[in-house]
């Protein structure tokens, strides 16, 4: 029938065009060039340094650059450091579970000599393939395996978060504060942690109401949490729901600029997206905790092993106050730049919630 | 106490409307003998049609236009390819969810071009009914929404009149019931099936209007999250019929609504737990409404015209 070869060929087009939108949309970024089978393998012996011209980086994503938030920020990390080193990179997106092994395995053969995954969902699949390519880099970006050839570095979230939660509690006029995240895993429940024990380390009376979106993207019911929160007396929330974050900021706009609400952003300063209400933000500098490993393998030192990312050396920090700075008293402002200063010397390790002494943090 | 129930009442009107509105498009092209199961897919594109509408036009009406044409365009492609080339539907429909996943991503990068600040359009207002809103209780809970709530629930009432007391609504049917007995009858069943089809992507892509700029003022990518399958669950659920979809789209909502108040009364208890309730909810109804026989419309079947 002449109709049905009409039909495959018409399914066939409407797959493929999907498929090279995927594609493009991967594209956009920065790649020199695909690795082609006439592309040199950049040479080098195992612990060698290498010159930034024969340094080639790969970063695998499980989400989109422009979720505004943990992807977004990975891409920026990597970017800024390429931009500022000159080296060759490139990255994919939206790596889904299933194709994490093929794809680092893809890079591998491509002749790339770090390979970065932004996430600890990627600690299998690193793991798994770093055993085969020995003279390979693997970094895992919040992650908690290490190796002769993989390491990682694991943010100590609860840190900044024990701040973001000590400014929400003194900066709120109801008592009560409120935290949404996307889904629990254990980076974002460390953040709820964190931001808990800092509200009442600055405030013993503070209450404190959590709820996961339990998705990363729906916005319809991030914003439905947030209107429940303000209406159950909720002034300051913080906002841990990535792609959802965009329904809690609108949540709060329908509430009026007058409202006296305020808003905590979460892994960059989230001031743009919503200025009449934003407080401050949990901030980690990507740039700085990309530099590391880069810095290593350039140096030829790269050596497995975890690393922590903190107040202490700058990873974790958190944003300016911007419009909201007459939130905070003089005295308010003075106890949360003691509480940094202490966290930065390591006399707050005790108030700590997160137990990270197998990474580094002591925890008394 | 009562104020609690008036807002759980209200947020379950507004969670479900969306749903709702994918439900009735799957209720017409499930009626006439498609499997539309591109709901997903249409919601997701429209829900980035009415961002670009508005953006460009300021206009949130011009979105709402611009989300149903992308509707429209969807559902001619199900329509062609399932109708008169006679694909597989469920083919074709995972085609098209596929595609728009990519090319939403893809549009809203290559307009908006951002990968740290969100973008802000106008949208729908959602100060509801001026007066009636004012009313107590009843004033919060059906007046205080926006007009594509309002739409969605209208169009329950015109879908069931439309399939149960017009002549065309029941010709609709009959496709769906026995496409042949329609046909020897003269009913139009490709031209019927046709138009169902492209009603019921353009529903679908209103419903994901609602998502964006009836309800955030932005798009993020893959923000229908699921939701035109949970309407295609509903359709089936509602046994293909507008009443019964308002119902569960209603009940999706409801449970929605009361697992997130749970999760923010009860802090600590696994949230999981509570993010269950819609789907044990909808087990549930199945099991007790799936033994009452009817296996709804035949859909998926290619109508073959010459051949008959």
């Amino acid at each position: 029938m002449k109709q049905k070869r009409w039909t495959s060929l018409a399914i066939a087009l409407v797959m493929a065009a999907g498929l090279l939108a995927g594609c493009s949309g991967e594209k956009a970024g920065p790649s020199a060039s695909p690795a082609g089978p006439d592309t040199p393998q950049p040479s080098q012996s195992a612990g060698g340094a290498i010159a930034a011209g024969d340094l080639k980086v790969a970063l695998i994503l499980n989400g989109s650059i422009t979720d505004a938030s943990w992807n977004a920020n990975g891409y920026n990390g990597l970017k800024a450091n390429a931009d500022e080193l000159g080296f060759e990179w490139t990255y994919i997106e939206n790596v889904q579970a299933a194709d994490m092994e093929a794809t680092i395995r893809d890079f591998c053969e491509q002749g790339y000599n770090l390979i970065m995954a932004h996430g600890s969902q990627f600690d299998d699949a690193m793991t798994a393939v770093a055993a085969g390519y020995p003279d390979i880099k693997f970094f895992v970006y919040n992650g908690e395996v290490s190796g002769d050839n993989l390491a990682s570095i694991r943010n100590a979230s609860d840190e900044n978060a024990f701040i973001a939660g000590a400014i929400a509690a003194l900066a709120s006029k109801s008592g009560t504060i409120g935290w949404i995240g996307a889904v629990e895993v254990p980076t974002t429940s460390d953040v709820l942690y964190g931001y808990e024990a800092g509200a009442k380390y600055a405030r013993a009376d503070i209450n404190v109401l959590s709820a996961y979106v339990g998705s990363y993207n729906d916005t319809a019911k991030a914003k439905e949490l947030a209107l429940t929160m303000f209406e159950q007396g909720a002034d300051v929330i913080q906002s841990n729901a990535n792609q959802g974050s965009a329904g809690i900021i609108e949540a709060t706009y329908e509430q009026g600029t007058d409202s006296g609400l305020m808003l905590i952003g979460n892994t960059r300063d989230q001031y743009d997206d919503a200025p009449e209400f934003m407080l401050t933000s949990c901030v980690i500098d990507f740039p700085a905790a990309f530099r590391i490993p880069i810095d290593q393998v350039m140096a030829g030192t790269f050596t497995g092993g975890i690393t922590m990312g903190t107040v202490a050396n700058g990873v974790m920090s958190y944003a300016p106050y911007h419009d909201k700075a007459d939130a905070l008293s003089s005295e308010d402002k003075a106890f949360v730049e003691q509480l940094v200063a202490d966290m930065s010397a390591g006399k707050l390790n005790a108030q700590l919630p997160c137990d990270y002494s197998a990474f580094g943090r002591p925890n008394e | 106490m009562a104020e609690y129930l008036i807002n759980l009442a209200a947020q379950a009107i507004r969670l479900s409307a969306p749903i709702l509105m994918a439900a009735l498009g799957g209720v017409y092209a499930s009626r006439s003998g498609v499997l539309n199961i591109s709901l997903e897919g249409c919601m997701l594109t429209g829900a980035l049609a009415g961002v670009i509408g508005s953006h460009y036009t300021q206009s949130p009406w011009l979105g709402l236009l611009l989300g149903i044409a992308a509707g429209v365009f969807l559902g001619l492609i199900m329509a062609v390819f399932s109708l008169t080339f006679g694909a597989n539907q469920a083919v074709v429909g995972t085609g098209i969810n596929i595609f728009c996943t990519g090319i939403t991503a893809y549009v809203f990068r290559a307009i908006f071009a951002t990968t740290t600040t969100t973008v802000k359009v106008n949208g729908f207002s959602p100060d509801g009914i001026p007066l009636l809103r004012d009313i107590p209780v009843l004033g919060v809970i059906l007046f205080g929404h926006n007009v594509l709530v309002y739409f969605a629930f209208a169009m329950v009432a015109v879908t069931h009149v439309f399939l149960y007391h017009t002549m065309a609504g029941t010709n609709l049917r009959a496709c769906g019931e026995n496409s042949s007995a329609a046909n020897s009858l003269g009913v139009k069943v490709v031209k019927t099936r046709y138009l169902a089809t492209v009603l019921s992507s353009t529903l679908a892509a209103i419903g994901g209007v609602a998502l964006s700029i009836g309800n955030i003022n932005t798009f993020v990518e893959d923000m229908s999250s699921g939701k035109g399958w949970i309407a295609l669950a509903a359709v089936s659920f509602g046994r293909w019929s507008p009443l019964g979809v308002l119902a569960a789209s209603v009940l999706f909502g409801l449970s929605d609504a009361f697992q997130l108040r749970m999760q923010i009364a009860i802090s600590g208890a696994p949230y999981q737990y509570f993010q269950m309730i819609p789907y044990v909810m909808t087990i549930i109804v199945l099991i007790w409404t799936g033994r009452r026989g009817s296996l709804g419309p035949k859909t998926g079947e290619y109508f073959e015209k010459e051949m008959r």
